[in-house]
């Protein structure tokens, strides 16, 4: 019984990690059908900045709201000087491979300046505190992570539905030609989208490093490459394919860990991603009434 | 892992004559390589030895220390006015850095890098077994000295080599001494989380084994891959299996996760390092208040009066303005001499430096006496558990490797 509480627990909050990630990432991936691999090492980069303004013993919240505006942009630089030049000149690929190399220059950027080891992140929300579950404990930190995504959760759908920009979006998600016709302006909101992503991915960053106490450089790769499947797996053109696709990867490598091999977790998780995506190859919540984003 | 490594050792010959030939025209050039700088007709003026190591990535904390001690080494070296006797007499010590980013493959393209460039005499460096592992053979054949700094799996040696040396003691003399301490404590049931690869898995192999052979059961051994940083599913193995302590083989970054989502997990446990990986500072500021209780060992003895200890100490405070000397630090130094006694033996060649680092015998190097067997590991290497108390090192007993897998107690 222990075990299986275990598993819960922390397949949970590896999946809300997971949720942040992909949150971000599909801002892009979902609207634009773009993948933005510079996606991880601009995270990276934004809460190294983070690191900087918490070991100048900023509180907490002015930590987040920091990473959240050096993400926002970060995301709009990596569209007005990596991508949106290249739209129109090229098929995607040209997209892909501008994405790649940002991705490396930031990756060097990081390393030249903060130094290539991994270091301590400090706990910015609960100072390590914990709350007991029976046998289990849980980090105040991923409860104050949940607590971010719900919030998120509830703008982005609100911004979605309710609001002047949410219709261009969806518009743009929908058709870009017609959106375009229809006088969307085209180029601003794909801007938006990418400082929307990279203000979500330094959140992610910021939460994931409280939890975890360490930040390295190798995060940048494990976050794009996490986003994008929890994306595809729960389907990318729905709000709540993130959120479904992020836990059961969570849980999915928490429970083979435990009962199968924590060495081959993976490799499985991934076995069963594809079995999912061969009985549904638009993701779990494809077939679903969606909301764009 | 160890076989798939050795594939880069591919034996001579197989591919027939013409392989063969190729063979004798590379051996007979690389032999004619590996002078030191300047001594083709001009005076010498610099011994140059290549460093390696992972400079970079996770585990560049490790490489970071493993340069310092070497740097160190050739600063106090050349101070004191370079190679003290021999043919090279007077010539001066000149570190080039090749990162390995702790990656076999990698190391052996450094290795081939650092083999082209006549210049270089030796090869001191590596933090991971799988690397030492890797190069290994490749040293061997070309007849450049090889001295494994950091990693020190007894595989390294294995089959027995001429030109390769491991600074620090091996694998099995780090695990057996940690298995007695724990025996010591009376502690009758161990749970293991370790990492993958040459290091974690032989490092576990044999504490499992000592631990057997005292009678002590190992409740849960849970592995995990390097770079990953959610370990509380083999921690709550772990847990789940109620052991009396907690045995932690890992890097200095993997070791902190574990105790952090330990304490989260309420695993409240004494927790073990057999790998001698938490003697640094490095670990201390990042586990902070985590690190108190943890058990480990460490080739370093603190306590040492002589004067090579204190040269030692001093030499490193003043420079890098810590108070430890690292363990990767404290080897490369100890390389680094050891290579300077040869060549002023008269190994001013690759392959006579090979045969003098045989017969090299320091009395203090700082650390300890060092000489190496004919299989090329040291003799006498000593291991120093201490307890960490209040962020101190508080040392507890000693152990002596007589052989590759034997250890005695010491203190």
């Amino acid at each position: 019984m222990y075990l299986l509480e275990s598993v819960l627990v922390t397949g949970l909050s590896l999946g809300f990690v997971y949720i942040l990630y992909s949150l971000g990432f599909s801002s892009t991936f979902a609207v634009l059908g773009e993948m933005n691999f510079a996606y991880g090492d601009s995270l990276v980069v934004t809460t190294f900045v983070a690191l900087a303004a918490a070991d100048a013993h900023l509180p907490g919240p002015a930590v987040v709201l920091i990473a959240i505006v050096v993400g926002a942009l970060t995301g709009l630089a990596v569209e007005v000087f990596a991508m949106s030049p290249l739209r129109g000149r090229g098929d995607s690929v040209a997209l892909i491979v501008s994405g790649l190399g940002v991705a490396l220059v930031l990756r060097n950027l990081t390393m030249s300046v903060w130094g290539p080891a991994s270091v301590h992140f400090p706990d910015l929300f609960a100072h390590g505190a914990w709350l007991s579950l029976g046998n289990q404990r849980l980090p105040v930190t991923t409860l104050v992570m949940l607590m971010f995504i719900i919030v998120t959760l509830g703008l982005t759908g609100w911004l979605l539905a309710r609001t002047r920009i949410g219709l261009y979006v969806r518009a743009l998600a929908q058709d870009p030609l017609a959106a375009r016709l229809s006088g969307v302006p085209v180029r601003r909101v794909r801007s938006l989208c990418y400082a929307w992503g990279g203000a979500l991915g330094g959140l992610a960053g910021v939460l994931y490093a409280s939890v975890y106490g360490v930040l390295g450089i190798s995060l940048g790769f494990q976050a794009t490459v996490v986003a994008w499947i929890a994306v595809v797996l729960g389907g990318k053109g729905n709000l709540w394919g993130p959120v479904i696709g992020g836990v059961i990867l969570g849980l999915a490598q928490s429970f083979l860990a435990v009962y199968v091999s924590t060495l081959y977790e993976t490799t499985f998780t991934y076995i069963i991603m594809i079995g999912i995506l061969l009985m549904l190859p638009n993701g779990i919540l494809a077939a679903r009434r969606s909301i764009r984003v | 892992m160890t076989e798939r490594f050795r594939l880069a050792g591919r034996p001579a010959g197989r591919g027939g004559l013409g392989l063969l030939a190729v063979g004798a025209v590379s051996v007979t050039l690389l032999s004619a390589c590996g002078s030191p700088t300047g001594a083709a007709g001009g005076d010498v003026t610099a011994v140059k030895i290549a460093i390696g190591g992972p400079f970079t990535g996770d585990a560049a904390i490790a490489g970071q220390e493993l340069y310092q001690g070497a740097e160190l080494a050739a600063t106090s070296i050349n101070d004191a006015g370079g190679i003290s006797g021999g043919p090279l007499r007077s010539a001066k010590i000149t570190l080039v850095k090749y990162d390995d980013k702790n990656d076999p493959q990698t190391g052996v393209t450094v290795a081939r890098q650092v083999l082209s460039d006549s210049s270089i005499l030796a090869y001191a460096g590596s933090t991971i077994s799988d690397v030492s592992v890797a190069q290994a053979p490749i040293f061997e054949r070309s007849e450049m000295p090889f001295l494994s700094v950091y990693a020190s799996a007894n595989t390294i040696l294995e089959p027995a080599k001429q030109n390769v040396f491991v600074v620090p003691p091996t694998f099995a003399a780090y695990s057996y001494s940690m298995a007695e301490t724990i025996a010591a404590d009376h502690v009758k049931s161990v749970g293991i989380v370790h990492l993958t690869g040459t290091y974690g898995e032989l490092i576990t192999q044999y504490l499992v084994q000592r631990l057997a052979a005292l009678h002590i059961s190992v409740v849960a051994n849970e592995a995990f891959n390097f770079g990953d940083t959610d370990l509380r599913p083999q921690l709550a193995k772990v847990k789940a299996g109620n052991p009396q302590a907690l045995a932690m083989v890992g890097f200095t970054d993997s070791d902190t996760l574990i105790l952090k989502q330990a304490k989260q997990l309420g695993l409240a446990v004494p927790v073990y390092d057999p790998g001698g990986i938490v003697y640094s500072q490095a670990f201390l500021d990042a586990a902070g208040s985590l690190a108190n209780g943890v058990t480990a060992n460490t080739p370093s003895d603190p306590h040492r009066a002589t004067a090579a200890a204190k040269q030692l100490v001093a030499a490193w405070q003043a420079k890098y303005h810590t108070p430890v000397v690292p363990d990767p630090g404290a080897f490369a130094w100890e390389a680094i001499h050891a290579i300077a006694a040869a060549v002023a033996a008269g190994g001013v060649t690759r392959a006579s430096l090979a045969r003098e680092l045989h017969s090299v015998s320091i009395a203090d190097t700082g650390i300890g006496p060092l000489r190496f067997d004919s299989s090329g590991a040291r003799v006498g290497g000593r291991l120093w558990i201490f307890r960490i108390d209040n962020g101190k090192f508080n040392f507890i007993a000693g152990y002596e490797q007589q052989s590759q897998f034997n250890v005695v107690r010491i203190r």
